[in-house]
Parts: structure tokens; C-alpha cells; sequence
């Protein structure tokens, strides 16, 4: 051991073995909730507790309470909804697709990375039912046989298809997730001392044995479901920029919306994994696991991710430009210098500058810079959004229709509403499951990344 | 709730009746109160959207209770219409109506095409009356000294008092609107005799005296001409908006409309001189701004000119030259209420020979007869306590007098001041005895708007309330009982052989009257003397700092309709402003002032003060303030209430406010009332208001540091000029490339097609047809904040848009309604099929099955659909009787747009059905098309080639807006052609 | 160790399998909200088509002469009643029992209903105002659902085709479920009567024919 040279630092630092791994997860769901834990379950409920008075009051009284008008007929609510679609993404990617890319690094991030996503996917999820006018009967959005004819749906619309994105999107990444944890469920389960939690554990972990035929059996089907997840990654943004892409509106009507929003949609997930991991590693002691490796390979992700949505922006106005169509030019002369300039040049600032920073390593080792920088590119990706969606449609063709647009505080408070439901989800999540894969991070303890793995 | 369940029946359809059909279970008054608390509830059951029995469906079958006739009246069938003629005298001048009647209510007034005058155009004041009928807040019962009484207590009050005033030799004055009524002043006539001290004064809202004392000195007759805008070809009209608010502007526009078909080989020419920007100043071919003093020495320079005299005044030169050029076939008008202005515009019209071609002084119309001097003298009267009684029908004085307050504290020296307003307002306050009078469409009345034709006006539904018509209370008092319909009939009964030069007996002059809702009768003519001209002295020296110009909007007047929510929430023509009224200034005036828009000013005029937010005009003259008449109305405070009430409303009006302020205390009355020219000075508060507008941004041209290079303008507008399209029919009309698709089109029209198209040349801009669309279709008012935040839910609405910069600006209006596109993109993107295409053009909202995604209004490039955003309110019984049955009132989170009528489309089928016969073009009108003065707007079936929007569609001026989309929207667009030298052409859109 | 694990396996595939059954075996008498199908209100005049509309074979329409012009076929006003039963004021075949029995017919209740309704006594003299009576609507569309009878009867639509054959009903009863697939059954067959120059019925499948 001595003559041993290390060519790459371990991707689990602290010199773990197998017992340790087990013991330092599962501690944090055994021991007593710390006062952060408290605090910042607290800060997420109230947030909660908002948005569902902001929705319920929007519901009881109607969409009047938004700050729409007759031209400007979306504005928070969408953009929430790509917003968090958007952060969705990072989860599939990072265990699906770097997965089958036999990416060791991500074993430590993994299991939370997907938690994140299914969060933000159910907060996704619910805004397309919220922004309806009568949100009672979204049942109608789903084909199913009736007494009307049968009447179906338009399944030329883009928001038929969203339906069907995102229900698949959540299904199979939910059973990825879950199914990723059985090992780590049957461990918990085995350690649990109160009838309760074994019985509750037991019933989840599916009675997993932990016998040689079941890991096989398990690995084979992960790599299966892996290759099933992977797709989706591209799938579901490309759906929701269809949303816009197939519209008539000049700023919506792109064909470089697909590619564009996905990158986006990475971009953003990234951040927000980093935003999270910061704060968990800190909070819950796991600088050993979610190591600067971990956080220096995100923001690379970022780096490269930032630079197909600076392309993408670059592309739209050159598209304008070369279309020679006046409306289309108008469009975006008004998105950098028109009423809205504001939010154009707060979303170019976080989304263009943020990344650049990330070519120093000096900086993408430096966690609270990472910190800060990923916070600023999730504001940037929201007000993409935000710049797509309202000054596309607040001036568009006939000017005597063009108008601007104001949130009410029922907005703002549905927006706070949807991230205290994900840190709400999130926060439970640490504390009743396995938050870090122990099965898999032991596959990858004393790895050095070399190739040759040897266990001290 | 139970009582008024009972009563109210607007949800299941055969209703209790008595056997003539005028429904004994409308809801009272009082049920209308009841409700107040009620909205959900009230809002279910009269919404027509029948939820609860939804609701219930779920547990157990809902019970809808079918209330037949106990006997059945012939010609009355449940479920159908029955039209019947009549006249609405809502507007100063009257429109010729057929009313719409289903189910014992009328529910929609529409312009009697073959009536001679306003030849099937109803304005807009008109159209929105109906609502008035079922105002909650009228008076249903006699009131003396302010508490509720019943008529024979007043009747007995009334005839003592009056005989008390007649022995006591004190006078007894008949203060009314103008009386056109024969029959009526047949009854005044009486009422003098029997009451010897009894005179009768006219005065009109807007007063038109100058120019019949004007006639009155040049012919010896105090007569108001009949214009004929349809044979004069060069028209000089001095601050006369007679397109929109002036004399008679329905019957104008059809009239001037005649002279304006494009393909004869000249058309008329309209010169506008004008203060402020009017709707005859957007239509003008040439528009010249002065101010009132300005207008003033041109009159007489231009006359001097004609004369042959020398006069300095450029534009009075060139228009004298034409004006000469044009002898006989030409026509001068001003809206100036100056009699000296007026003698001249007289003997202009005399010397070009005008007088017996182009106005007609032998058959004068007898409009207004109202005379300023006359009201001096009653004023006079009352402060020296000669009168004894006043009795006031169908005008405000205390509102529309420069010096209310003053006339209302001297009606104190009154004892006996009868009102027969059936509304409270200013002047009721002041009178002891109330009789309130009937709506047009629960009376008897004629009326001879213009010699020698008589309309008629029949009652349509059994009065609300016990409400009597003047002529049925002077005659009460007199001592002859009759009831309303006799006391009309009986009078042509008498003059019959004397006036109805006709073989046809008294019984079928009269039902023909009656179902024609009008007759031309014999007139004794005028003995007029040979023109006397009359010198006149203007001293064109005064210079004034700044000028007040007072007019009349459109849809407001002079404020007898300030308690109308449609009309309050109809966007003024030009300013798009609704629930307000403003003082508007020139760019330059307000820049020279740092004025801003919305900023809340006081304009003063001697001890006088006035409060109004300034508004930014294009087109204006320098060194004017423009204000509307007919705002701050008492009553409008009744509008604090109006719209969805959520955390973040604001108030239509703060808690005893008025919508907008009265600005009558500023017309100037020396001899005549005058309207224009008071100079005045003002005052910055520092404070703001919220202007409610409809539209914001003004013109077509791109915001210039957002203007591509490649559209600085965009081509929505095409317009051009007579000479050109004379040359080249397709002048002006832009196409875009032509576009290749590489779809096979997927809707076949093997049936009809329907399509539309307006003729921008035609249009006036004067908004009608948005109150016909606003009565035909249920659409709700949704009050200023809704406004303000862009949310009015007008199906069609009028853009307007301005050209040219400073005083030269060039109005165009573009009526903008959903455009039924064959390739729709609003179609495709709703998820639930809400918005589908019909097998026969029309693109169909289908409100039932709407969630609400608002997808297609974003994707509509028109921006033509309307949401929900709230439960509009419908919690006001009474008045949810004016909706239309036909048309399902639209509920929360639904989208609407133009359906194109289809309701109207469907009962046309229907009906051809019935008879076995093939629709015919123009069996079917819309709501919009029908109420049109202008004939602007035509819709048929595209697949019958002689059908007149087929002919339109080829008409080389035929051009779609944003075409270049691929859209094909089935609505198009004629060019807008001014009759004006090219090189005058000035703002033109993208020349 | 294994066997507890199987244990707690078992347990959740029980509960599976519950859930399963509960699903499987839910409430069949379910009934689609809005579906009135089979309602038969009892009415305040026994009125029976059986014996009008079938016995006496009156046309539909002398008494529902609304459906032709009308949006509403109607209910017949009480004058139309009174065009027979101004003459008949006793129960069916009661005139020959009564002969043969030969005493006095006695008035049916239910006719006097309708003297009643009109402020008249049985033998039809004057004695009250009278007020009309209110029937329970039977066949009710929602009101959003735009349905006139006219186009209809003038597309000779037999009335049983919607109302079933009424003339054997004592009492009315809502045979159709009036659910909009039922009405597109017909709407979907072409028409003789209803076609258009081209000889389609499409423009019945529009939803505004309908819904506006």
C-alpha cells in the first residue's frame, strides 16, 4: 500500500468502508431532525401554506385574480411550469443517462438528483391544471370514452401532448427511483428497531433477500429502465417547447425552440441539483460524499450546457434578422429594448455571464462562489421564461392590442407556493429515506478512477 | 328566495301569461332588491347556464316546472320572436326601430330599413335604451314631496294647485325636450285652454336656436332646414359633427353615405373645420383645425370671398373658390350656436344657391325647436315669482343649464314643480310632485321628426309600474279619462281627412301606421318670405390664450344616458376612452402646459372651477381643451358596485362620486348658449387618474427604438384616394406574396360560406354596431377597473388609428371582430375541442366544453377572443331580462369570441326550412351588419357568387389583414379611399 | 429471516387484492350525472297520451302546436283542452256505463281539474279567476344545449323518434337518455330532407348547430 501512487483522488473521500457508508446515510434518517432541518422545514411549509391560500383564492374567485389581460393570456403560471419541467431534467439525466454512460461519480448524487426530479415534476405538474378556468374539469384533457359521442381530444394540441409528456415523464422516472432504492430500503429495513418502521420498510423494500439472483436480476432491469429514462431526457422539453414552437406568435414560432429548451432545461436542473447538494452536504455532514469532484463535474455540465442556450439566443436574433420579417425583427428588437428590456437583460446576465465563471477551477472548487452562481442561473432560466412568454404576447401583431402585463401578489404567491412544495417534499424526503444510494456508492468506495480498484 | 323563484321564469321557457302577452310574473322591483344578496344564486338561475340542475342531477333529477298560457293568444308563440315597428326617442333625433320581442320581452332594438329618415341605422344611443327599461332604480309609482303617493292622491293635488295658480293669475309653465309629437301638442293645446295661464317652452340638451332664429330673420320662419348631405358634393362643415352628434347623425351618414359610392364617376367631398378631433373630422376628405375665435373670422372672410369682397384667410380662399366652383350642389354648415355665425352661413348658402337643393327650408326638419331666448325669459319668470307651476318632462335643466344650482334654488320659489322623469336626477330633486313618464317601449306615442312623415312609436311589453305619459297626465288633469293608446289615436281619428290625403279609411291608415311604424301626411306649408339678409358685424380682433370647446360624444350626449352601463363602457369613438370624460389638449398645447396623460387639472374660467384628467389629443388645435358634455351626472354613483368585486378592485367610481364631471357650468349663455370659445386658464393639482382606454397604442407606426427596418409601418390600414382608385381599381390594396402551401385545404365549403367584409371607407367609426354585438349576444359590462387592466370583453371593437403628427393628423377606424379564419390557429391548440371549424366557415367557440387554457387566445393574432376572468355579474334580475335567450350567458373561465350570430345564421336556416325555400343573400343580418348607418358591414355566403360580400371579395379594394400569415380569414377589408389630391395625402398609412 | 420478509410481502399482495376487488365490484347502479333517462314526474292533471294520443289518435300537434314554428313544441294552453272538454267533463265510456245503468255520469276529478285551472266549475260557470297549471317538464337539455323543435318537425322527425311512443304512456316517460351521442346517432345519417345543395348533412355535426 505504500508504493501506492494515486493518480486521481477517491470518489468517496474519508477512507469509508461498507459499515461506515451505511452507518453515515442511514444516521440522518435515524437521528433526531437537527434545528436547520426545523428551520428550514418550517420556512418550506409557510411557503407551502401560501401558495395554497393563493390558489385556493384564485380558484374560488377566478383568473381574474391574475394580472392577465385579453392579450397577455399566460405569464407566471406557464412560466412556472417550463421553469420547473426544466429543473426536472437534471434527475433523468444524471441516472439515466450518465448511468449508461458508466459515469461512477454520479452514485452519490443520484438518488437525490431523482427525488428532485419527480419533486419538481409534481410542482410542474400542478400549474397546468391551476392556470385553467375551470380547473374542475381537467379530467377533460384525457381521452377516455363518454356519452358525448364519443367526444374526443384534439390530439393536434401541444398541451395534449404535454399531458401525455409529463405523465410518462413522472411515471417512469418515479419507478427508476423507487426502484433504484430496494436495495437501500431492505437495508433500512433490517436496521429499523420500531415495529412500525420495519413493517413499512419491509412492505417497500419488495422482500428483497439481497441474495446473489436478485442484485443480478436487479442490475439487468436498472440498466433497462436506464435505457427507457434516457429518451425522455430529450423528450418532455422538446413536448413543452412544441407549445410554443407550433404557435402562430412571432418570439414562439421557432423551430430552434427543441434543442434550445432542453439545453436550457439541463442547464437550469444542474443548477438547482448544485443549489440543493451545497446545501445538503453542508447541512447533513456529507462533504465526503458529495465531494468538489461532484460539484466540479456539475458545473462543467453547466459550462457546457450555458453555451447551447448563449448559441440558442444568439440563433433567434440572427433568425429575426435573416427572416426578414418585420414582426419577427420587432419582436425581438422589443425583447432587448422594448418595456420588458429589464427582464431580457436580468435573464441574458445570469444565463451568459453566470457560466463563464465556471472556466476558473479555482472558482468551481469554491463552494460558496458555486453557491451563489448556480442560485443566479436558476433566476436567469425562470426569466427566460418569463421574457419567452410575456413580451412575445404582450405586443404582438395589431398594436391596438398591445398591452402590458403586472403580477398580483395571488401570482407571486402561487410562484413562493410551488418552491416551498419542493423544499417541503425535498426536506421529507432526507429525512425518511435512504438519500444516498449506499448500494451504489459502496460499488464505489476506494475507486480511484484509474481502473484499478482495490479494496484497503 | 322561494316567492321569486316562482315569478321568475327566464330558465324554462313557456311562462305563465295572462291572455295578452304581457307578463303579469315579471319580477317586481322588489323582487330585484330581494336578490341583491343573492348573486351565486340569482346568477344560477338567470344565467341560462343551468348548473344547479346539473348539480342535482348527480343525486336526483332536478324538477322544471312547465308553465303554460291558460289562453293563448294567436300570434303569440312561445320561444318565437314577434317583431313589432315603433321609434325610440333615446337619441335627440329618434331612430326608426323594430323591436324584437320574445316571451312577452322586448329584448333587441334593431333600425327599421324602409323607414324614410334614418333608413334602417340605429345609433347607438338607441340600441342601448333597452337596458334603461329594465333599470332597477326607476320610478315605478308617483311621488309627492319626495315619498311614494299613488295617482289619485296627486291627481287631486295637481288639478287644486293648478287651479289655485290660474285664479291667482300666476303662470303655469310647460318646460319640455322639443315636442314633435302632434297628438302631444294637440294635448298642450287643450291643457292651455283650460288652464289660461299655461305657456310652453322648449329646450333642447344641445341647443340648435342660432340657427333657427338665424332663419327666422333671413325667412321670416323660425324653422331647422333639412340637409341634403345626399345631393350636396362639396360639404364645408364648420365644427358641425354631423356624422356623429349633430342634428339628426343616423340620418346623415345614410344620407352622405349616398354620395360616397366608389363607383360612380364623383363623389361628394367633405371639408371638416374643427376644434377638437371628431368623428366627422376622422371621415373628413380635409380637415382644418382653428379655435373657436379662429372659426369665427374665417366664417366672415369666406363669406366676404363668395361675396366677391377681399378676405385674407388662405384656406377661406381656396375653399371659396371651390364652394363657387360647386354653385347649387354645394353645402355649408356649422354647429356654431351663434346666430351671427348662423346669418352667415345663411346667406353663404344663399348666394351659392344651395337653399331649395341642398337644404330643404320648405319641409324643415322640426327636430329642435328650442329657443335661447325664450329661456332667458323663463329663468326671468321663475327668479321674479310670476310662476306659479312648472311642470318638466324630458329635460334636466337644473343638469344642463350653465347655472343649475341658481335654476334649481329658484324652482324653490315654486310651490308646484311636476316632474315626469321616471329616473331620479338633478331636477327631480327640486320638485315636490313626480309623475313619472313611460320608456318609448311601453307608450303610445308620434312623433314628426321632419314635415310631412309621422313615426310611430307602440308599447311592447305592459308597463312596469304604474308610470303614465304626460300627454295621459295633462289630459287626467284636464278631466278626460282615456287611456294612452285612445288618446294618440283618437287625435289622428279628428284630423284624419285633414291631414292623411289618402282613399284609405281612418281603421287601415291606422293599423298600417301601427305595423309600419311610420306614414307621410300632408303638411300646411310654411309661408316663408323672400331672403332677407341681415348685416353682421364679427370683431375678429380678440386673442385668446387658451379656448374651451364643449361637445357632445357620441354615445353620451348630453347625458340623458349617463345611468346606461353600456354606454358608459362603450369606448368613445376617438378617444377610446370609457367612464370618463377629460380634458383633452393638443401634444404641443399639453407639452407648452407639461401636461401628461392622466394628470388631474383644474380648468378655470372666472370663480368657475372644474376637475378632469388631461388627455393627449392628436389632431387637436393648438390653444384648445376639448371636455365632453354629459359627465358627473347624479346617479352614476350607483356605478361604485359595478364589476367583480376581488382584493384587488378598484372602485368604478369612489363611494358618491360621478362618473366623470359636469362641465355645463362652463358654456357660455349670453344670447345663445355657446358651446366653444370661453377662454380659460389652468391649474395643475398634482394628483393623477386612471384613464380607462381601450386602446393604447395609436398608431400603426412601430415604437421607433423597436422599429425593424424592414416594417417601420405595419399594412393593417390600406388606404388611398378617389383619383387613384379611379385610375386603378386595386389601388392601395397591398397584397402579400402569395403563399404555397403544401397542405391540400381541408375544409370543402359544399354548403354555404360564410364570410364577411367591411368597407373602411364607409365605416364612421361611430360604435353601434359594438352595442348591437354588446345587446345581441349577452355580452357583459364589466366596469372601468376590468377596463383598465385590458379585460373588456367587447366581442367587436373598433381600432383606431392615427396618421400624420401635430394639427394634421388622419383618423382611420378599423372595426376588428374574430375573423373566422379557414386556417385558424386558434383551432388547433385547444386540447379539448372547445374551438372547432364549422363545415361552413365559422370558426365556433363552444363555450360548454371550454376548460379554459386560454392556448388559442394567445395564438390568435387578431386578439380578438375574450375571457371570463371572473362570474360577471347577473344578480340583477330586472335587468337580466334583456338578455337573449338564444345565446348562452357565458359562465367563469370560459373563453368567447364573434360567433358571427350564429344564433341569427341558425333561426335564418330554420326558417327557410319551415317554407321550403332556399336561404336567400341578406336573409340573414347580423347584429353588428343590421344597426350599420353607413352600410359598412356586409356578410353572405362566399359560395353564392351574386351574393353582395361575394362582389365585395373581388372588389379590387378587397385586401385581409395579416394575410401573410396563411390564416385566410374569412373577414376582409375594403380600402379606405379619401376623396383628396394625392399630394394632400399627408399621414397616409404607408404611402 | 426470509420467511418474515415473505410475510410482509403477502400482506401487501392481500391488500392489492383488496383494493382489486373494492375496484371490480363498485356500485353498478351507477348513473351518469345529467342522465334522466326513465324519468316519469308525476304530473298535477293525470293527463294519459295512452288515451288521447293512442285511443283517440289525436295528431301531436293539435295540442303541441308549437313544434313546428317554435323553438317549443309547447304545452297545449288550457283553451285548447277546453275545444273537447268543453263537452266531455266525465271519465272515458262513463256516458254508456252510466246509460246503461241509467242514473246520472259521474264528472271525472280530473277534468274538473281543468274547469278549475280556468276559474270554472264543473257544469262551466264562472267562479274564480283561475290560474294556469303548472306541469313538470319531463325531457330537459341542458341549457347550454340549444334544441328547437322546428327544424326538426319540419324535417319530418317522427316525435316518437325522441319522445318514444307516447300514445301507449298513461303517464310520460323519458325513454332516451338525450345524451349528446344519441343525438349525433341521427345527426350522423344523411338526411334526404336536410341536405344541402351539395347533398351533405356535415353542418349537423358542426358543434354551434347546438351549442352558442
Amino acid at each position: 500500500m505504500a508504493n501506492q501512487i494515486s493518480v486521481r483522488e477517491p470518489q468517496i473521500h474519508g477512507n469509508k468502508n461498507h459499515a461506515d457508508v451505511t452507518q453515515d446515510v442511514c444516521n440522518i434518517m435515524d437521528r433526531k431532525p437537527t434545528w436547520l432541518w426545523w428551520l428550514g422545514f418550517g420556512l418550506a411549509l409557510s411557503a407551502l401554506a401560501l401558495g395554497l391560500v393563493s390558489v385556493s383564492y384564485q380558484i374560488a374567485t377566478g383568473i381574474g385574480t391574475w394580472g392577465l389581460n385579453k392579450t397577455v393570456g399566460w405569464a407566471f403560471d406557464i412560466t412556472n411550469f417550463v421553469f420547473w419541467v426544466g429543473i426536472g431534467h437534471a434527475g433523468t439525466l444524471i441516472s439515466a443517462i450518465l448511468f449508461l454512460f458508466r459515469q461512477k461519480w454520479r452514485t452519490s448524487i443520484n438518488r437525490s438528483a431523482e427525488a428532485m426530479t419527480i419533486f419538481a415534476v409534481i410542482c410542474a405538474g400542478l400549474f397546468p391544471i391551476i392556470h385553467m378556468g375551470r380547473p374542475w374539469l381537467a379530467y377533460w384533457m384525457f381521452p377516455y370514452p363518454n356519452f358525448r359521442g364519443p367526444l374526443w381530444i384534439n390530439f393536434r394540441s401541444p398541451l395534449a401532448w404535454d399531458v401525455f409528456a409529463i405523465g410518462t415523464y413522472l411515471i417512469i422516472s418515479a419507478t427508476f427511483w423507487y426502484f433504484g432504492m430496494i436495495p437501500d430500503l431492505a437495508t433500512v429495513r433490517d436496521r429499523a428497531k420500531s415495529k412500525l418502521k420495519k413493517f413499512f420498510f419491509g412492505v417497500l423494500s419488495l422482500g428483497w433477500n439481497g441474495s446473489f439472483r436478485v442484485w443480478h436480476r436487479y442490475e439487468t432491469v436498472y440498466a433497462l429502465l436506464a435505457g427507457l429514462a434516457a429518451p425522455l431526457v430529450v423528450s418532455v422539453h422538446t413536448v413543452v417547447s412544441f407549445d410554443f414552437a407550433t404557435s402562430a406568435i412571432p418570439g414562439w414560432h421557432t423551430t430552434t425552440f427543441p434543442p434550445y429548451f432542453v439545453a436550457g432545461a439541463v442547464f437550469s436542473g444542474f443548477a438547482m441539483v448544485l443549489t440543493l447538494m451545497i446545501i445538503a452536504r453542508k447541512t447533513l455532514q456529507l462533504e465526503d460524499y458529495i465531494t468538489l469532484n461532484h460539484i466540479e463535474n456539475m458545473t462543467k455540465v453547466i459550462i457546457l450546457t450555458g453555451g447551447i442556450v448563449t448559441l440558442s439566443y444568439a440563433t433567434e436574433f440572427f433568425m429575426a434578422w435573416y427572416s426578414g420579417n418585420g414582426y419577427e425583427q420587432f419582436v425581438f428588437l422589443n425583447r432587448a429594448l422594448g418595456p420588458f428590456a429589464w427582464a431580457y437583460w436580468i435573464m441574458v446576465g445570469c444565463n451568459l455571464i453566470t457560466p463563464q465563471f465556471f472556466w476558473f477551477r479555482s472558482i468551481r472548487r469554491n463552494v460558496v462562489l458555486v453557491f451563489i452562481l448556480s442560485i443566479f442561473v436558476n433566476i436567469g432560466m425562470w426569466f427566460e421564461r418569463f421574457v419567452i412568454i410575456v413580451t412575445s404576447l404582450h405586443r404582438d401583431f395589431l398594436p391596438s392590442s398591445w398591452s402590458m402585463y403586472t403580477p398580483t401578489w395571488v401570482e407571486i404567491g402561487t410562484l413562493i407556493g410551488s418552491f416551498g412544495l419542493f423544499f417541503t417534499l425535498f426536506l421529507l424526503f432526507i429525512r425518511t429515506m435512504p438519500m444516498i444510494s449506499m448500494g451504489e456508492v459502496k460499488s464505489v468506495l476506494h475507486y480511484r478512477g484509474n481502473g484499478d480498484n482495490q479494496n484497503g | 328566495m322561494s316567492e321569486f323563484k316562482k315569478k321568475y321564469y327566464i330558465s324554462h321557457e313557456e311562462k305563465a301569461c295572462e291572455t295578452n302577452c304581457t307578463c303579469s310574473d315579471l319580477p317586481s322591483v322588489e323582487d330585484a332588491k330581494l336578490t341583491a344578496g343573492f348573486t351565486r344564486r340569482s346568477f344560477l338561475k338567470t344565467s341560462g347556464f343551468s348548473f344547479a340542475a346539473f348539480m342535482v342531477a348527480c343525486s336526483k333529477t332536478p324538477v322544471q316546472k312547465a308553465i303554460p298560457f291558460l289562453i293563448q293568444p294567436e300570434e303569440v308563440l312561445p320561444g318565437k320572436a314577434i317583431w313589432y315597428a315603433s321609434t325610440s326617442f333615446a337619441c335627440d333625433a329618434g331612430c326608426a326601430v323594430h323591436v324584437k320581442n320574445r316571451d312577452g320581452r322586448p329584448i333587441k332594438l334593431e333600425g327599421n330599413p324602409n323607414h324614410p329618415m334614418t333608413q334602417g341605422g340605429l345609433c347607438a344611443q338607441c340600441q342601448a335604451s333597452l337596458i334603461e327599461l329594465y333599470d332597477s332604480k326607476r320610478i315605478l309609482v308617483p311621488q309627492l314631496n319626495g315619498n311614494k303617493s299613488d295617482w289619485k292622491t296627486v291627481d287631486k293635488t295637481v288639478v287644486k294647485h293648478l287651479r289655485k295658480v290660474r285664479d291667482a293669475g300666476k303662470e303655469i309653465i310647460i318646460l319640455t325636450g322639443t315636442v314633435n309629437s302632434p297628438s302631444l301638442l294637440h294635448t298642450i293645446k287643450k291643457f292651455k285652454k283650460k288652464f289660461k295661464t299655461v305657456s310652453h317652452v322648449h329646450i333642447d340638451d344641445y341647443s340648435y336656436s342660432a340657427i333657427l332664429d338665424a332663419h327666422e330673420k333671413n325667412y321670416g320662419q323660425r324653422i331647422l332646414p333639412k340637409y341634403r348631405f345626399d345631393k350636396a358634393d362639396f360639404i364645408v362643415s364648420i365644427d358641425a359633427d354631423f356624422l356623429g352628434s349633430w342634428v339628426s347623425p343616423i340620418q346623415f351618414t345614410k344620407d352622405f353615405q349616398k354620395n360616397r359610392k366608389l363607383d360612380s364617376k364623383q363623389i361628394s367631398k367633405l371639408i371638416q373645420v374643427e376644434s377638437r378631433m371628431s368623428i366627422t373630422g376622422a371621415k373628413a376628405d380635409e380637415r382644418i383645425a382653428m379655435t373657436p375665435t379662429e372659426m369665427k373670422s374665417f366664417m366672415s372672410d369666406l363669406d366676404a370671398i363668395i361675396q366677391g369682397e377681399m378676405g385674407t384667410n388662405p384656406h377661406a380662399k381656396k375653399l371659396a373658390k371651390m364652394l363657387k366652383h360647386h354653385r347649387g350642389n354645394s353645402l355649408v354648415i356649422s354647429g356654431i350656436n351663434d346666430i351671427k355665425i348662423q346669418l352667415i352661413v345663411n346667406r353663404i348658402n344663399q348666394n351659392l344657391g344651395n337653399v331649395g337643393r341642398t337644404l330643404d327650408i320648405k319641409k324643415p326638419s322640426r327636430l329642435f325647436a328650442g329657443s335661447d331666448s325664450s329661456i332667458h325669459s323663463l329663468i326671468a319668470k321663475i327668479e321674479s315669482g310670476m310662476v306659479g307651476a312648472l311642470m318638466i318632462s324630458g329635460t334636466n335643466p337644473v343638469y344642463i343649464l350653465p347655472k343649475g344650482e341658481q335654476f334649481a334654488s329658484s324652482m324653490g320659489k315654486v310651490d308646484l314643480c311636476i316632474s315626469f322623469s321616471d329616473m331620479q336626477n338633478e331636477t327631480t330633486a327640486n320638485c315636490n310632485v313626480i309623475a313619472p313618464g313611460l320608456h318609448d317601449l311601453e307608450s303610445w306615442n308620434d312623433a314628426e321628426q321632419t314635415t310631412g312623415i309621422l313615426s310611430m312609436t307602440q308599447p311592447v311589453i305592459r308597463p312596469f309600474g304604474e308610470n303614465r305619459s304626460l300627454r295621459q297626465s295633462l289630459s287626467t288633469w284636464m278631466g278626460l279619462k282615456k287611456d294612452e293608446r285612445d288618446l294618440v289615436r283618437n287625435y289622428w281619428k279628428k284630423v284624419f281627412t285633414s291631414r292623411v290625403k289618402s282613399g284609405k279609411t281612418f281603421t287601415r291608415f291606422w293599423n298600417e301606421l301601427v305595423h309600419d311604424g311610420f306614414s307621410t301626411i300632408s303638411s300646411k306649408r310654411k309661408l316663408l318670405t323672400r331672403f332677407k339678409d341681415q348685416q353682421v358685424k364679427i370683431d375678429t380682433r380678440q386673442k385668446n390664450e387658451l379656448e374651451l370647446v364643449l361637445f357632445q360624444s357620441s354615445q353620451m350626449g348630453h347625458g340623458r344616458h349617463a345611468e346606461n352601463p353600456w354606454l358608459q363602457e362603450l369606448p368613445d369613438p376617438i378617444t377610446k376612452l370609457t367612464w370618463d370624460n377629460v380634458a383633452s389638449f393638443s401634444p404641443k398645447t399639453a407639452g407648452a402646459y407639461h401636461l401628461e396623460k392622466g394628470d388631474l387639472i383644474e380648468i378655470i374660467s372666472g370663480k368657475i372651477k372644474i376637475k378632469l384628467p388631461v388627455f393627449i389629443q392628436p389632431g387637436q388645435k393648438n390653444n384648445t381643451v376639448a371636455a365632453a358634455l354629459g359627465y358627473g351626472r347624479k346617479g352614476t354613483e350607483r356605478f361604485h358596485e359595478i364589476g367583480p368585486n376581488w382584493l384587488e378592485k378598484k372602485d368604478t367610481v369612489k363611494k358618491g362620486e360621478t362618473v366623470g364631471s359636469s362641465v355645463s357650468s362652463m358654456i357660455l349663455f349670453d344670447e345663445n348658449f355657446q358651446y366653444g370659445g370661453l377662454p380659460v386658464t389652468i391649474e395643475k393639482t398634482g394628483k393623477t387618474w386612471d384613464l380607462a382606454l381601450t386602446q393604447t397604442y395609436n398608431t400603426l407606426t412601430n415604437p421607433e427604438k423597436t422599429s425593424p427596418a424592414s416594417m417601420p409601418v405595419r399594412p393593417f390600414i390600406q388606404e388611398t384616394t378617389f383619383n387613384k382608385i379611379q385610375k386603378n381599381p386595386t389601388a392601395g390594396s397591398h397584397h402579400g406574396h402569395p403563399i404555397t402551401t403544401l397542405w391540400e385545404d381541408d375544409h370543402t365549403y359544399e354548403g354555404h360560406h360564410w364570410g364577411m367584409a367591411v368597407d373602411l371607407s364607409s365605416c364612421t367609426g361611430c360604435s353601434s354596431c359594438i352595442v348591437g354585438c354588446q345587446v345581441e349576444n349577452n355580452v357583459p359590462v364589466v366596469g372601468k377597473d376590468e377596463v383598465l387592466r385590458k379585460r373588456d370583453m367587447a366581442w367587436l371593437r373598433m381600432d383606431r388609428y392615427y396618421s400624420g403628427d401635430g394639427e394634421n393628423v388622419d383618423v382611420s377606424f378599423q372595426a376588428m371582430m374574430c375573423q373566422h379564419c379557414d386556417n385558424a390557429p386558434c383551432e388547433p391548440v385547444c386540447p379539448v375541442l372547445a374551438t372547432v371549424h364549422s363545415s361552413e366557415g365559422l370558426n365556433q367557440q363552444i363555450y360548454n366544453r371550454c376548460v379554459g387554457t386560454r392556448f388559442c387566445a394567445n395564438n390568435c393574432p387578431y386578439k380578438v377572443r375574450r375571457f371570463n376572468w371572473f362570474d360577471y355579474a347577473h344578480d340583477d334580475v330586472m335587468e337580466n331580462m334583456v338578455l337573449n335567450p338564444d345565446v348562452t350567458v357565458r359562465s367563469r373561465g370560459v373563453m368567447e369570441k364573434c360567433s358571427m350570430c350564429v344564433q341569427r345564421i341558425q333561426e335564418a336556416k330554420f326558417e327557410a326550412k319551415r317554407l321550403r325555400v332556399p336561404l336567400k343573400d341578406g336573409d340573414i343580418k347580423l347584429a353588428c351588419e343590421q344597426s350599420c348607418p353607413a352600410d359598412a358591414i356586409a356578410f353572405g355566403d362566399l359560395n353564392d357568387p351574386e351574393s353582395r360580400i361575394s362582389k365585395m371579395t373581388q372588389s379590387g379594394r378587397h385586401y385581409k389583414v395579416l394575410e401573410e400569415l396563411n390564416v385566410e380569414p374569412t373577414v376582409g377589408y375594403l380600402t379606405n379611399v379619401r376623396n383628396r389630391d394625392a399630394d394632400e395625402g399627408k399621414g397616409e398609412h404607408h404611402g | 429471516m426470509d420467511k418474515g420478509l415473505n410475510k410482509q410481502f403477502s400482506y401487501m399482495i392481500a391488500m392489492l387484492v383488496i383494493i382489486g376487488f373494492v375496484m371490480i365490484f363498485k356500485n353498478s347502479t351507477f348513473h351518469i350525472p345529467g342522465n334522466q333517462q326513465d324519468y316519469a314526474p308525476e304530473q298535477p292533471i293525470a293527463f294519459s297520451h295512452q288515451l288521447h294520443a293512442g285511443e283517440m289518435e289525436i295528431n301531436c300537434q293539435y295540442c303541441h302546436f308549437g313544434a313546428e314554428d317554435s323553438k317549443h313544441a309547447g304545452i297545449p294552453p288550457a283553451n285548447v283542452c277546453m275545444n273537447c272538454h268543453k263537452f266531455v267533463n266525465n271519465t272515458f265510456n262513463e256516458t254508456r256505463l252510466a246509460d246503461q245503468e241509467n242514473r246520472e255520469p259521474i264528472a271525472s276529478s280530473e277534468i274538473a281539474k281543468i274547469y278549475a285551472s280556468l276559474g270554472l266549475s264543473i257544469l262551466g260557470e264562472k267562479v274564480s279567476s283561475g290560474k294556469p297549471t303548472e306541469w313538470v317538464k319531463v325531457h330537459n337539455v341542458p341549457d347550454f344545449v340549444f334544441f328547437s323543435h322546428k327544424p326538426h318537425v319540419n324535417a319530418g322527425v317522427d316525435c316518437a323518434k325522441c319522445h318514444g311512443d307516447v300514445s301507449t304512456m298513461t303517464r310520460v316517460k323519458q325513454v332516451e337518455d338525450l345524451s349528446m351521442g344519441w343525438c349525433l346517432d341521427c345527426h350522423r345519417q344523411d338526411h334526404k330532407s336536410l341536405q344541402n345543395s351539395a347533398g351533405r348533412t356535415a353542418q349537423l355535426q358542426d358543434c354551434a348547430s347546438c351549442h352558442y
